[in-house]
């Protein structure tokens, strides 16, 4: 800072005035980061005491108890409305989800036997050099969607960058089995 | 962000006024918008309940590409798009100019339906579905996996309960595996305290809900997560490359879901107190997870300054495992930043791909 104050014309009270506030306010910011860096270590030796842990814990819980009869109450009332309104409750949302998803599950396995069942057919098709392979090789419209990402050709980029920065870090470690 | 001069001109001052107007506009905006995420080019192939899996479009010609497909787990907790944060940071927009076929499986947002869901059901019901379909689009009967924090816990139980599905390379990012040590972290010495009760969070909550979550991922460094990292931004609202980074991140973190209650009590339950996935006593729809069965080749990357997933949680899967070819990883950085920082292109990344490159073919 006084560096700085020697560079400064003493007649010119504005560059004076700048060079104080450009000064102040790198103390100010370092100060600040100190402060907080010091603020931080403390607040996670604080988190990870036991103090704390109980602390967080018997509040959770107070606070769960506390707070179960007003929501048992809620559920209660809600229940008689939607039923009184002859609307569906929560419960009935959620077990139609569940059958749902049911289905979906079975319809995936559909679609795996399908699979299989092409699979097979594939390699029967392929493996009979005499049949017309173009009349009975089945194929299904989803893998040929995906083909079709195939075609946005791009220069693939070189391989050996993660050999380079290897050498740049030291705390890659190889651990053969057994030695640990 | 703080002018370091004082406008001396009618013409300086007038400067300045919109220089702050602008910042205040800048503020506003990343403070209360949602960045444009997850822009890599993808196609949804799969989907079950709020299951989700994606294949992202291949910008290397067919000849090209590593053989083996690449199939991306991620938490329960969190959306997956950090991996495909945003052009030019994403890990997916990486690997797949790299050369490999990307799959990225969304395990989407858990309705109050799906509050039973265990780890027993998001292994043997979603994710074997889930490589079944990588195998059938791909034309590959191998493949590689990468689980990242419960994502890993997820893709370590598939591997020891399905050793010959075809999985030839495990890759586990932050994975919180082992729970031994008691005062290793803020969340293991909470959920081990005698007054919490995970039963009855998810009685009250059913799913439980993700702002406790959040709550809990950011009260581990409370000074950073609510004060300096808004600071940074401060600090920095003249630098467009740092506040649109600053605002990419802060989308996804604010971003929360809620984690199904049944896995949540599980977790807490048999990992974190009971310690049963290292000691071979887990068991997940009556089989017994046994981590000796993995035989995959096993890249473990472990975050040296994780304060969600210490170290000591990764690290001992090494020693439970069969595989012959095995490499431990430990980069510099946190539990996020380790994979989505400024120096995961540099270091992380580089370093997953020419591992993975040359057991791909």
């Amino acid at each position: 800072m006084s560096d700085q104050l020697e560079t400064t014309d003493p007649r010119d009270p504005f560059e004076t005035m700048n060079t104080l506030w450009e000064a102040n306010l790198k103390n100010w910011k370092s100060m600040r980061d100190t402060s907080l860096e010091s603020w931080s270590k403390m607040m996670i030796d604080m988190v990870n005491s036991d103090e704390y842990s109980q602390a967080t814990g018997q509040w959770l819980d107070t606070y769960l108890t506390m707070s179960q009869p007003m929501k048992r109450i809620i559920d209660m009332t809600m229940t008689q409305v939607l039923t009184g309104l002859n609307m569906p409750m929560r419960s009935d949302v959620t077990s139609l989800a569940e059958r749902l998803t049911n289905i979906e599950m079975r319809m995936d396995d559909q679609d795996a036997k399908l699979d299989d069942i092409l699979h097979t057919m594939q390699a029967l098709s392929s493996s009979n050099h005499t049949a017309d392979v173009s009349t009975v090789t089945p194929t299904r419209p989803n893998n040929v969607a995906h083909a079709s990402g195939e075609t946005h050709a791009v220069k693939i980029k070189s391989k050996n960058t993660g050999a380079s920065s290897t050498s740049q870090t030291d705390a890659v470690q190889h651990k053969p089995k057994g030695e640990h | 962000m703080v002018s370091s001069q004082v406008p001396l001109t009618p013409a300086e001052l007038q400067s300045e006024l919109q220089q702050i107007e602008e910042n205040s506009r800048t503020l506003l905006r990343v403070t209360t918008s949602r960045a444009l995420v997850a822009q890599t080019p993808k196609q949804v192939i799969w989907t079950l309940n709020k299951t989700r899996l994606y294949r992202y479009i291949p910008v290397v010609p067919a000849e090209q590409r590593h053989k083996v497909p690449l199939l991306l787990v991620f938490a329960l907790m969190n959306k997956p798009y950090i991996l495909d944060l945003r052009p030019g940071n994403s890990f997916i927009e990486y690997m797949v100019k790299q050369g490999y076929d990307v799959y990225l499986l969304d395990w989407g947002v858990p309705g109050l339906e799906d509050k039973d869901l265990k780890f027993d059901d998001y292994v043997l019901d979603y994710l074997t579905r889930v490589i079944r379909k990588v195998k059938v689009v791909s034309g590959s009967q191998e493949f590689s996996m990468l689980g990242w924090c419960i994502g890993a816990i997820l893709t370590t139980i598939y591997a020891a309960l399905r050793p010959d599905d075809g999985l030839k390379n495990l890759l586990l990012l932050t994975a919180p595996l082992d729970f031994t040590d008691k005062k290793a972290g803020g969340f293991v010495r909470w959920v081990n305290d005698k007054s919490f009760d995970p039963g009855k969070i998810v009685s009250a909550f059913g799913n439980v809900p993700g702002e406790m979550i959040d709550y809990g991922a950011k009260a581990l460094k409370p000074v950073e997560n609510y004060i300096g990292s808004y600071l940074t931004l401060w600090d920095n609202l003249d630098n467009p490359r740092i506040v649109e980074s600053w605002h990419a991140m802060n989308t996804w973190v604010t971003d929360l879901i809620p984690m199904a209650g049944a896995t949540y009590l599980q977790l807490i339950k048999e990992l974190y107190q009971e310690n049963r996935l290292i000691q071979g006593k887990m068991v997940i729809r009556g089989e017994r997870v046994d981590l000796s069965r993995i035989h995959a080749n096993l890249l473990n990357v472990i975050a040296l300054g994780d304060h969600i997933s210490p170290p000591c949680q990764s690290e001992s899967i090494m020693t439970k495992v069969s595989s012959q070819d095995q490499f431990l990883l430990k980069v510099k950085g946190g539990h996020i930043g380790m994979m989505a920082g400024s120096g995961a292109l540099k270091f992380t990344w580089p370093h997953i791909d020419s591992w993975l490159a040359e057991r791909s073919e």
